[in-house]
């Protein structure tokens, strides 16, 4: 049971940190130039990320249906202001 | 629902798992502090619609090593910070006091790195007055900063926890950390606005 618990725990942080090199990777290739394409990408990245650490490390996926609702409702009005202000 | 899961007979392991991790105070702070960093967030994407060009240009002098890797390095302190619960848990207080000693370790390296950037920058006339990109960053990035040195007293507080005799409180542990990845997933967003959007 522990074993489990541990493992999870580090696969988590293993997801986050390669997401982390690879948004770092594309981030990379413009840095001069404005790009759509990098940006709603980086932007998705940092979405399914902070999602993540709330589910996981946070333990929301085992709260009370108030607080999942809650942390998915600040995550989707933000991503949705944030998408939408920069295409608009 | 939550009260009568509460109010369960401790039949089944799984309930027997605290319905709210931490403690609900703990959590009225946290979202609070993710709804007064959201607005800032959308008030921050409001000028950079009307800026984009200076934006932009302010943002290659950023260092995206810098951001990067100090993301990775509050990952990696979350990751502590989460194993030292399951440490606690498990009445494991020796593991679980060594584990946030690994996340305060983490904490100081990403105040080392912040400072070397802000150095930098201000070395090369970057300073918080220069436009308004250069007031958000240093604004975002300032109070961020100083939830991070919260976040050290709160591991402070935590290892004290540990330390005690008797009566031990597992929820303290829990909450600490909880306070600890929301310094961490607010920084992710942060990383993405400052420095990965072109």
């Amino acid at each position: 049971m522990k074993g489990t618990v541990t493992s999870r725990i580090t696969w988590t942080w293993a997801l986050l940190s390669a997401l982390t090199m690879v948004s770092w990777a594309l981030a990379a290739t413009r840095r001069f130039t404005p790009s759509t394409a990098v940006t709603i990408v980086v932007l998705a990245i940092a979405a399914v990320k902070t999602r993540t650490v709330i589910r996981q490390f946070m333990e929301v996926r085992v709260a009370p249906r108030w607080l999942r609702r809650a942390t998915d409702a600040w995550l989707a009005v933000l991503m949705a202001a944030i998408i939408g202000l920069y295409l608009w | 629902m939550t009260a009568e899961a509460r109010s369960r007979p401790a039949d089944a392991p799984a309930q027997r798992t605290p319905a709210l991790p931490g403690d609900a105070g703990m959590w009225v702070f946290v979202l609070g502090d993710m709804v007064i960093f959201g607005v800032y967030f959308i008030v921050f994407m409001v000028y950079r619609g009307h800026e984009q060009a200076v934006f932009l240009a302010s943002q290659r002098h950023l260092s995206l090593a810098s951001g990067a890797v100090n993301t990775l390095v509050l990952l990696a302190g979350s990751r502590f910070a989460a194993l030292a619960v399951a440490a606690a848990r498990a009445g494991d207080d020796r593991r679980a006091s060594r584990l946030i000693g690994w996340c305060g370790i983490c904490g100081v390296a990403f105040l080392l790195v912040k400072a070397r950037e802000w150095y930098s920058l201000v070395s090369a006339g970057r300073t918080v007055t220069r436009n308004n990109f250069y007031m958000f960053y240093y604004a975002f990035t300032g109070v961020h900063l100083f939830h991070v040195l919260m976040g050290l007293v709160v591991l402070g507080v935590m290892l004290a926890e540990l330390r005690r005799p008797a009566g031990r409180r597992t929820w303290l542990i829990e909450a600490g950390a909880i306070y600890w990845h929301m310094v961490d997933l607010l920084w992710i967003i942060l990383f993405a606005l400052l420095y990965l959007m072109r």
